[in-house]
């Protein structure tokens, strides 16, 4: 039996041992994020890496053969091919004036398997194993849509955060009527993802397609990302928000693809043309006489 | 402390990381997962007492954070307060009745829950109250169903000895 003086000695050390704990989790929690993602690297391979070593144990026995996966690429590229191409052809006649303009850039996909999943609820996260080169911020699709962009990698390991992250915002648009948004994901109203902040006026209908819109560069255009749902009125606003549900199904992605997108050939002849210079180095006036030194 | 324990310890934080990130996904409903890992945290202070339960919540949150570098530290201030937490609870109750244990391994995974939540919520007291309901609850609940299942389980594959040791 522990004497009261024994207990309350004991007492005194748990407690100022928490508020040691306290004021470093506090010190952690307010650095820089470079400082955060230096100091989370260098415990990831230092101090964890014999626990971490259990990731991609599970979920990499749930065998799918290469065929399924040669297969589920083809279709991955082919559907964002269409989806592509349809976006191509609704702004085709908005884009008619500017021809000339660079060419778009081309996209890669990279097949990648799941082999961790966290579903902590202030946002999904998977770990995947990529076959090939994966860098940060590259998109990541299944032949449903977009799940989601790459955080972190190392090595061959991906950390992906999934449309189901706090921090994820997809610049969006209605495949039908163009309205754009920006789409996110909120723990407070976690069964859909939402459109927020959008004037009431915006036309968005149930069932209308949502895709990448390409602005923010990061993730490439036209990837579908889900249809609308419905839509209500935010009365401390007066704007509104749409309900989007997801083309993905949430946790049960085993294999995904990476899009990484590949930057156009430098050809002069995708670029504006340069107006022809006079002779003095200043442009020619339109419909006016050419200037002489 | 013995070799035993750590390895026992090694081994636990394994079991824990693996169910994390594996089995519990697939046991999720509505998104909601046992957390096993904190349940950890919580059966060690019981064993083992104050300063290892919160160095072992600091460490494991951080071990959890790592992976989510724009939270780090949260999950640490998260466990290490649950352990604190639990120990200061657990000197006025009889915490080897099983009942009585999972009663508070719930209590203490609010504690700690409620902690992610104000910082996840941010200023805002409405949306905290959502979050807590729609995730603080539902997690605590689930985790002090499943857990209990699991520390019987391996007491069974003991044959009844304590895995930490101690008192549970």
């Amino acid at each position: 039996m522990p004497s009261p003086g024994s207990s309350s000695r004991h007492r005194r050390r748990g407690l100022l041992l928490w508020i040691v704990c306290v004021i470093l989790s506090g010190i952690l929690f307010v650095l820089p994020p470079t400082v955060r993602n230096g100091i989370s690297s260098g415990l990831e391979w230092s101090l964890f890496l014999p626990v971490r070593a259990v990731l991609g144990w599970g979920e990499r026995s749930l065998f799918v053969s290469r065929e399924n996966v040669r297969l589920q690429k083809e279709l991955t590229s082919d559907r964002t091919k269409i989806a592509e191409l349809g976006e191509a052809g609704r702004e085709n006649e908005a884009l008619r004036r500017m021809l000339g303009m660079k060419a778009r850039s081309e996209s890669n996909i990279v097949a990648a398997r799941v082999v961790g999943r966290s579903l902590d609820w202030p946002g999904e996260v998977l770990w995947v194993q990529v076959s090939g080169v994966a860098r940060p911020g590259t998109a990541v699709v299944t032949p449903e849509g977009l799940l989601g962009r790459v955080a972190r990698v190392a090595g061959e390991r991906a950390q992906v955060e999934t449309l189901w992250h706090s921090r994820i915002a997809v610049s969006v648009l209605d495949g039908r009527s163009r309205e754009q948004g920006i789409l996110r994901w909120d723990p407070a109203r976690p069964g859909w993802l939402w459109i927020d902040s959008v004037p009431l006026q915006s036309d968005f209908r149930v069932g209308d397609p949502i895709v990448t819109s390409g602005l923010g560069e990061v993730f490439p255009k036209g990837i579908r990302v889900g249809h609308v749902v419905g839509s209500e009125e935010d009365p401390r606003t007066q704007l509104k928000r749409v309900r989007v549900e997801p083309g993905v199904r949430r946790g049960i992605a085993s294999e995904v693809f990476l899009i990484e997108e590949r930057p156009p050939e430098d050809d002069a002849s995708d670029r504006f043309p340069e107006p022809d210079m006079t002779p003095s180095g200043m442009p020619p006036l339109p419909g006016g006489p050419v200037p002489q030194p | 402390m013995s070799v035993r324990f750590w390895v026992r310890l090694l081994i636990a934080v394994w079991g824990a990381l693996i169910f994390r990130l594996t089995l519990g996904p697939r046991l999720a409903v509505l998104g909601v997962q046992p957390d096993l890992m904190a349940a950890l945290v919580f059966y060690l202070t019981l064993a083992r007492g104050a300063v290892p339960g919160i160095l072992a919540g600091f460490l494991l949150g951080l071990l959890v954070d790592v992976d989510q570098p724009d939270a780090l530290g949260l999950s640490s201030l998260a466990w290490c307060t649950m352990a604190y937490a639990t120990a200061r609870i657990s000197e006025a109750l009889e915490s080897t009745d099983p009942v009585v244990a999972a009663l508070l391994l719930l209590l203490v995974v609010l504690i700690g829950e409620t902690v992610r939540c104000v910082f996840v919520a941010g200023a805002d007291p409405g949306r905290m109250v959502v979050i807590w309901l729609r995730w603080v609850l539902p997690t605590a609940l689930y985790t002090c169903i499943v857990a209990p299942l699991a520390v019987a389980l391996v007491h069974g594959a003991l044959g009844g000895s304590r895995w930490f040791g101690g008192r549970t």
